[in-house]
């Protein structure tokens, strides 16, 4: 197998800055502010990396607007086999876009150009474009995407790329982001410009946050604002109703976007609590009759025992559907996250095992699913916790590692992989991981683009498996004698 | 209280811990470096005795280097002893004394088997006759006062007289020997001096980088903290698995004297601290594997091992409290 081995070298960072700054037009900085706000991400932890790990910070940080500058900056990365960690909003929960090796940052926010061809229904856009602002932009046409990540407010066109981008809004209906890419411009980790318009040649750019080039320029397809639409909230008190629900619609039907969720979760986005699960479908009529559509989704939701919770909740839902991550993130002092990838079949088991740990060890839960067409569905689960309570925080941690390991087991992996989830690509998914090392070894025979995550890792499967077993006992043990912290707990109403 | 003093003292919390704490690990090496051990030494010249005082005896026999000798053969050495009250013997369990048969094992002065007739003079050829064993043994002959008193070391001289019995040790036995005598030894000065310098390290590692200070990524502070910490727990656990039936039999005897001398109390205090420590070290090692941030067991092994290390080195050096 291949060996990488990622170069620091203090002296050609230096000469590499230097030659950085005298490319055209490129704003470079090293001052400390710029170098800690682009080295961190929307991890509940960003204090965990920068204090064990320094060489997780920038050197410096370069701010493209053109391709040509991302070129150029490779190259010179190159030269001085300097590291270069491509980065979007830094909105992924993994550390994506995490200068594990120090290095430059590329931050990509400064690429925001985009044309629109009505004629072709294509925009062409340059990655550091956010989702919603392109979406804001070709709702004023008529135009809308055919899929979004559900952190569209902040995630970037690249950052989606990078993180796989295969499970968002609309993906129920349109597929992966992948189908909606027409073509694209990269520039290889050497350097060299490519073109790739089949999904053959660009598949290994998705889900491996940039370590085979970066993207600069892309070609997305588009469809019209559809006619009709129309947002429906159901509440269910039973987890099998609402599973069997969403199972026969995604069969059945052909809804927009698709997500299901319990309590904690709709409680934590929208503050609402009545039921104790709780369904969320979006219509748009695209590909099916609209009132055909409308009657044959409510008839098998009502059949389930799904009751509808009202138009304006509905409404409201959808309206904020993009601000919930960041709503809940920002209400809680540290939220883990973790997302797993798994066959509908396996969502019970995954769920019950969720709830029954978290309950077990006395932390926060909840969590989300969207599903695709294929029945595969995408689990976000969640622990919000607080780091000052040590415990707690790595129960919580620990809990979603135990999930992982399950995911795993039942035919799953995770969503994303970024700096910490690489350690699972490395222990369950060992073939994968091998095409992937050996292409890279092709693409980056330097190791310059993003390194230390996806083909390789600082971490250890072994010891974060003893460490988080370990912290679980030691949850119990404070637990049964009285002293294991029990916070943040929300104060759900109940349904009466 | 001064916010300024508060401020200063959080400055030089580290900087005095970590002297402490180097203080310990260059004492620890430097007792390595005289090879210390725990047993009263008696050095390479058998005339210069440790806790016991040689004035006034004197011992010698008729043989030179390594004895030859098959398995279950018989030799006869002749030993002279001078001194007053004098007594020759052959100290039971000293050594391999125990696995030899020897035709006498005490002889006073002009009593049976003393060959000289002048007083304070003891000449006695004694018959000794090798084990059913390959191997290289030693055993222990002393000249002293044959009055002992409670409590006070008698004065001594001593020899040693080394065999090869049969084919002798092969270099494995020897290998296996030479760990057992001196590094598997709970009374010797080596797994418990590595161990406090792994810990000692360790511990320099671990408060360099909370000072932020260090040059190294903190990463590597993480993981080298933790394999010397470990290494220094794994080198107790070995000293303690031979000491643990010693220490049972010394308990026993401890809790059925009515009194306890000083030296009594210290040898229980150094079981009990052992004890202790041991436990701590586990808990520092459990902790620092769930990833839980406290310095509080570690710290504490650090203390109880450490008194333990300079109690021992203080009772080498002072034999009797």
């Amino acid at each position: 197998m291949v060996k990488f081995k990622p170069q620091y070298n203090p002296r050609d960072i230096k000469k590499s800055f230097q030659a950085m700054r005298s490319i055209e037009g490129l704003y470079v900085s090293h001052t400390l502010v710029e170098r800690i706000s682009t080295s961190g991400d929307a991890t509940g932890t960003p204090f965990y990396h920068f204090r064990w790990k320094l060489h997780n910070l920038a050197d410096f940080v370069a701010y493209p607007e053109t391709s040509e500058q991302v070129k150029q900056i490779l190259q010179i990365a190159n030269k001085y086999k300097v590291s270069v960690t491509p980065r979007g909003s830094g909105s992924c929960y993994y550390g994506s876009g995490v200068p594990a090796n120090g290095g430059v940052v590329m931050d990509m926010k400064r690429m925001t150009n985009f044309e629109v061809d009505k004629e072709s229904m294509t925009v062409t856009t340059q990655p550091g474009i956010v989702f919603s602002s392109l979406m804001t932009e070709l709702a004023k046409e008529g135009l809308e995407l055919g899929c979004y990540p559900t952190s569209a407010y902040t995630t970037t066109i690249g950052g989606w790329i990078g993180t796989g981008g295969s499970m968002g809004i609309g993906t129920l209906q349109s597929g992966s982001f992948i189908n909606q890419i027409v073509s694209l411009k990269l520039i290889t980790p050497t350097g060299e410009e490519k073109f790739l318009s089949d999904e053959k040649s660009m598949s290994h750019l998705f889900g491996t946050g940039g370590i085979f080039g970066v993207v600069v320029e892309i070609t997305i397809k588009l469809l019209p604002t559809p006619q009709m639409q129309t947002a429906l909230s159901y509440g269910f008190k039973d987890k099998r109703d609402l599973l069997k629900t969403v199972e026969e619609l995604v069969k059945t039907q052909d809804p927009f976007t698709l997500r299901f969720s319990d309590k904690g979760h709709e409680f934590r986005s929208t503050g609402f609590s009545k039921y104790d699960y709780y369904l969320f479908v979006y219509l748009t009529g695209r590909n099916k009759p609209y009132n055909e559509e409308y009657a044959q989704t409510l008839d098998v939701i009502t059949k389930n025992q799904g009751e509808y919770i009202g138009d304006l909740y509905s409404t409201r839902v959808w309206e904020d559907y993009l601000k919930h991550e960041m709503r809940i993130k920002l209400a809680n002092p540290v939220l883990m996250l973790q997302q797993i990838v798994v066959n509908f079949s396996a969502v019970p088991k995954l769920i019950d095992q969720f709830e029954k740990w978290a309950n077990r060890y006395r932390v926060n839960h909840a969590y989300y699913g969207i599903i695709n067409k294929d029945l595969k569905v995408r689990m976000v689960f969640y622990t919000p916790t607080d780091n000052t309570f040590w415990m707690h925080f790595l129960a919580s941690k620990a809990i979603l590692h135990k999930l992982v390991k399950l995911g795993y087991r039942l035919g799953g992996r995770v969503y994303t992989y970024g700096l910490q989830n690489s350690v699972y690509l490395q222990k369950f998914e060992k073939e994968k991981l091998k095409t992937l090392r050996n292409l890279k070894h092709q693409e980056d025979p330097n190791y310059i683009v993003n390194p230390l995550k996806i083909v390789m890792t600082k971490m250890s499967f072994l010891r974060i498996d003893v460490m988080f077993e370990m912290a679980l006992i030691f949850r119990k043990i404070s637990l049964f004698a009285n002293k294991g912290a029990i916070i943040l707990t929300p104060d759900m109403p109940g349904p009466n | 209280m001064d916010n300024a003093w508060m401020q200063t003292m959080n400055r030089k919390k580290p900087i005095i811990l970590i002297a402490c704490i180097s203080g310990l690990l260059f004492f620890t090496i430097g007792l390595l470096w005289f090879n210390a051990s725990g047993v009263p030494a008696f050095g390479p010249d058998p005339n210069i005795p440790g806790c016991h005082n040689p004035a006034g005896y004197t011992i010698s026999a008729n043989v030179t280097g390594t004895i030859s000798i098959p398995k279950n053969g018989t030799v006869n050495v002749e030993f002279t002893a001078t001194g007053g009250n004098l007594i020759l013997q052959i100290v039971p369990g000293a050594r391999d004394n125990n696995i030899f048969s020897f035709s006498v094992m005490n002889v006073t002065d002009n009593g049976v088997g003393d060959l000289d007739s002048a007083p304070n003079v003891i000449q006695a050829i004694i018959s000794i006759t090798a084990p059913d064993t390959n191997g290289n043994f030693q055993i222990l002959v002393v000249a002293r006062n044959a009055t002992v008193i409670q409590g006070v070391p008698p004065n001594l001289a001593y020899m040693t007289v080394q065999f090869k019995v049969g084919t002798g040790a092969s270099l494995w036995d020897q290998i296996v020997a030479f760990f057992t005598t001196y590094i598997f030894n709970h009374d010797q000065i080596y797994l418990g001096g590595a161990a406090i310098i792994c810990l000692s390290i360790a511990t320099v590692f671990y408060e360099y980088g909370r000072s932020g200070k260090g040059s190294l990524a903190s990463s590597k502070y993480v993981k080298v903290h933790g394999w010397l910490a470990f290494s220094a727990l794994v080198l107790t656990t070995i000293n303690v698995i031979f000491i643990i039936s010693a220490t049972g039999a010394t308990l026993q005897n401890l809790f059925t004297m009515s009194v306890w001398s000083l030296d009594d109390v210290v040898h229980f205090l150094h079981i009990v601290f052992g004890i202790t420590g041991y436990a701590c070290g586990i808990m520092a090692m459990l902790t620092g594997l769930a990833g839980i941030r406290t310095r509080l067991w570690g710290y504490l092994a650090l203390v109880f091992w450490g008194f333990n290390f300079v109690q021992g080195v203080i009772q080498w050096v002072i034999p009797t409290w």
